[in-house]
């Protein structure tokens, strides 16, 4: 089907703000980078927004958006409460985080990293529909929320590499060590964190990332063969070639991006840890997982097929 | 309960397309748009073999109004709905134009009017039945090929553009000849009767 580049940057976005806050989550509550923080609750939050214009522009009549939304079997409608949960959580979290020391507590965490993995499921789910057999696969929610998995913690690890205040502050040489900070006895080097949550999380993404392609190839075979057909209502338009339905047929050039951009992204992960410098590196990851992102989704629509294809 | 529904006698269609061109005329169907289209299948029963050795036959595809329809269940606004006649339709007035009930069409029927901005397709022609006339396209059918009625009863019963009913007027079939478009879970309504040639439409 034809790309919806609207909502292919909405569950990019909101995969990357989801990913971001999940991550800033997990720091605090491990007491770690807390001067980066309000960074990355603004970060995330600017990310949300934006993903949320980019979804509007989807909608041919925005102005009858409160018709609705009570359909609650509806995927956008529970998309929608997801959001407003998550948004809840993230309000809470911002207001923790402006008082006096600090800290946010465990609780908050938790629940924000909880909403934004339910976020990411509820998101990916509203697509899983029998109709495309490309989509219809949970291996295409483990790469919405793989995907979050390298960008939130790159931008987070970024993000402290830019508000430690001095270079190689977050480096394996000047550990910060946050409990001093925060009084978290639980606290750990930021720097330990910020190696732990990339590679780890630029390595799910691209474990989900070549399983979902895997998923799609195999899904080709669910579309319905008409051996010879001819539409005699659109005589010039070229017959369908189910052939051309795979991610390493008509798909290959977004294949070979979302492949690259995903190893790229532990590439990335692996020379931030062995430098110690996540400035340059956190960001690199986090870019190359968001390509990575985009060349998926865009590749989803490509493969995205109903199981008959001949109206 | 009543579910309305089309069957068409594959064997009778001669692929002149009134059905196509009745529709867009009665319900104002935007150029390159189609609620029916008619599909011309050729299908060597034998490789590279000519006829009798080769299915030729035509296959008008249009909403199902299914019996469980996913476009009913993500419609965020409750604009596609389904009758208490079995049809599904679109209200246009509560419609977004998100387009995901047209994502979620196993058939692709559903697109979006680039005019007036929303989805629709076919509403078995609505504004007839509700009034007891016959869709459109069954009315207009040259080859007597398509048949109304309601799926809950015998298809031999469904009424056809003369007043003749389908058992009396077709050929006789099997059960093993009627076929749907495939099912994904939607559970398609429509029904096709192909006899003596081979089903490519699906896998029932």
């Amino acid at each position: 089907m034809e790309l919806q580049w609207p909502l292919i940057l909405f569950t990019t976005l909101l995969a990357w703000s989801a990913g971001l806050f999940a991550t800033q989550c997990a720091y605090a509550l491990r007491g770690a980078a807390p001067k980066a923080q309000m960074s990355a609750w603004i970060t995330s939050a600017v990310l949300l927004v934006v993903g949320g214009v980019a979804v509007f522009m989807h909608l041919e009549h925005w102005e009858r958006i409160f018709n609705g939304f009570g359909h609650l079997t509806s995927g956008i409608t529970q998309e929608l409460i997801a959001i407003v949960v998550l948004a809840v959580v993230a309000v809470v979290f911002a207001v923790y985080l402006r008082r006096g020391t600090g800290k946010v507590p465990a609780w908050v965490c938790v629940a924000g990293i909880v909403v934004s993995a339910v976020l990411l499921v509820v998101m990916a789910h509203s697509y899983m529909m029998a109709a495309r057999p490309a989509w219809d696969s949970v291996f295409q929610i483990l790469s919405i929320v793989g995907a979050a998995c390298v960008m939130g913690p790159g931008t987070m690890a970024a993000i402290d590499g830019f508000t430690a205040g001095k270079v190689g502050a977050t480096g394996a040489a000047a550990v910060v060590d946050a409990r001093a900070e925060v009084g978290n006895a639980t606290a750990v080097p930021t720097a330990k964190l910020n190696a732990v949550a990339v590679l780890a999380g630029s390595v799910a993404n691209a474990v989900t990332t070549l399983l979902y392609i895997a998923v799609m190839s195999a899904a080709s075979s669910a579309f319905v063969s008409m051996g010879h057909y001819f539409d005699p209502t659109h005589p010039t338009q070229a017959v369908t070639d189910v052939a051309l339905l795979t991610p390493f047929g008509g798909g290959l050039p977004m294949t070979l991006l979302a492949i690259i951009a995903a190893l790229l992204a532990v590439v990335c992960a692996l020379v931030g840890k062995k430098q110690g410098s996540w400035k340059v590196w956190g960001l690199a990851a986090a870019v190359c997982g968001c390509v990575g992102a985009i060349a998926l989704r865009v590749l989803f629509y490509q493969m995205g097929g109903s199981v008959f294809l001949y109206f | 309960m009543t579910q309305y529904g089309i069957v068409t006698d594959v064997n009778r269609c001669v692929g002149c397309l009134a059905c196509s061109v009745a529709c867009k005329v009665v319900n104002n169907v935007p150029v390159g748009s189609f609620w029916n289209k008619t599909l011309r299948i050729t299908n060597p029963s034998v490789e590279g073999g000519t006829w009798p050795d080769t299915d030729n036959y035509y296959l008008t595809v249009s909403c199902q109004h299914c019996e469980n329809p996913e476009c009913v269940k993500v419609c965020p606004t409750g604009a596609s709905h389904k009758l208490a006649d079995g049809t599904v339709q679109v209200d246009k007035s509560k419609c977004i134009g998100c387009q995901f009930c047209a994502m979620s069409c196993p058939y692709g029927v559903r697109y979006l009017n680039e005019e007036e901005r929303v989805v629709e397709k076919c509403t078995l022609c609505e504004q007839r039945i509700a009034q007891g006339e016959l869709p459109q396209c069954v009315t207009q059918c040259g080859g007597m090929a398509r048949w109304f009625g309601d799926m809950d009863g015998d298809i031999r019963d469904f009424k056809g553009a003369r007043g003749e009913t389908l058992g009396e007027f077709c050929e006789e079939f099997t059960d093993a000849d009627v076929h749907h478009l495939p099912d994904v879970g939607n559970g398609p309504t429509g029904a096709f009767i192909l006899r003596r040639m081979v089903w490519q439409g699906g896998n029932q």
